[in-house]
């Protein structure tokens, strides 16, 4: 793949995790109750691009679009709360996908689990922390459904995009 | 796509729901009546006020706390979701509302048992 190509493709998987990232600001998902639950679907850029080009595009792409969410609709602690997530999900997806054990779906769960524990975490430094534990139940599962169901559609892209995936 | 071995996928989604699981039944199991709500602000404490007593108490313009039948819930709220204000009514140790965009914190507490999750 020539640079050009790469810069170009870069560019529009930003682009896209931007749109998903809005797509899922306005999903009022957050009323069933629970703070924090969302399907995630910005992610499926940053795997795609993980799992394309690298780890260090993938964090490229999802440090742009944490910064460009929390300037278009964001608030500071929204931007804190991103960053934690986005991090730790990365980590999770890197290292579960370099085992070589997973597939899209495991890797993908994993990463909707560590992205929601990571919120948390923050959420738990800035207000009370012994408190908020109480909704970690609920956001590991959330976080594995949903990081389920975009482990799936990943797989059905990378299958039809077709070239080969980095090792 | 050819590393297709879903039964590592399977073991590993299995895994995150019993991480889950435990952490809903210790939860759930430390959990016994409370007495008294503490209300924070940023982590100080704004508040301590008895379940027993049916009262509203307003949080520094942030929202608003109604405790009623021995249980607390969060009235009014001025934050744009309304997390808070869905939220149910809480009663047993250690429950909680929160709100966040405020940073308050409504906490249940009570005297006697261990405090297994801060402790």
């Amino acid at each position: 793949m020539t640079k050009t190509r790469k810069i170009a493709i870069l560019g529009l998987l930003t682009a896209l995790c931007f749109g998903l990232s809005y797509i899922e600001f306005l999903l009022p998902l957050s009323r069933l109750g629970v703070p924090g639950i969302k399907p995630g679907l910005a992610n499926l850029c940053v795997m795609a691009a993980l799992y394309k080009f690298g780890l260090k595009e993938a964090a490229g792409i999802n440090l742009i679009r944490i910064i460009l969410s929390w300037m278009f609709f964001g608030s500071f602690t929204g931007l804190l709360y991103s960053l934690a997530g986005g991090a730790l999900s990365l980590f999770a997806m890197a290292v579960l996908k370099k085992t070589g054990l997973f597939s899209t779906v495991g890797v993908s769960a994993a990463a909707g689990a560590a992205h929601n524990v990571g919120q948390l975490a923050v959420a738990a430094a800035i207000t009370d922390a012994s408190a908020l534990w109480y909704y970690l139940p609920v956001l590991l599962s959330a976080g594995a459904v949903f990081g389920a169901v975009n482990g799936v559609i990943l797989g059905v892209i990378l299958e039809r995009t077709g070239s080969k995936t980095k090792k | 796509m050819k590393n297709k071995r879903p039964i590592f996928d399977a073991l590993l989604i299995s895994a995150i729901f019993l991480i889950a699981g435990a952490a809903f039944l210790c939860l759930k199991f430390s959990g016994r009546a409370g007495d008294r709500v503490e209300i924070r602000v940023g982590g100080e404490l704004f508040a301590t006020l008895p379940l027993g007593e049916d009262r509203v108490i307003d949080v520094n313009g942030l929202c608003v706390v109604k405790i009623e039948n021995g249980s607390a819930r969060v009235q009014s709220a001025v934050c744009k979701n309304q997390i808070c204000v869905h939220h149910r009514p809480i009663s047993r140790q250690n429950e909680t509302i929160v709100c966040l965009p405020g940073g308050v914190t409504v906490k249940v507490a009570g005297s006697g048992g261990v405090d297994l999750i801060s402790g």
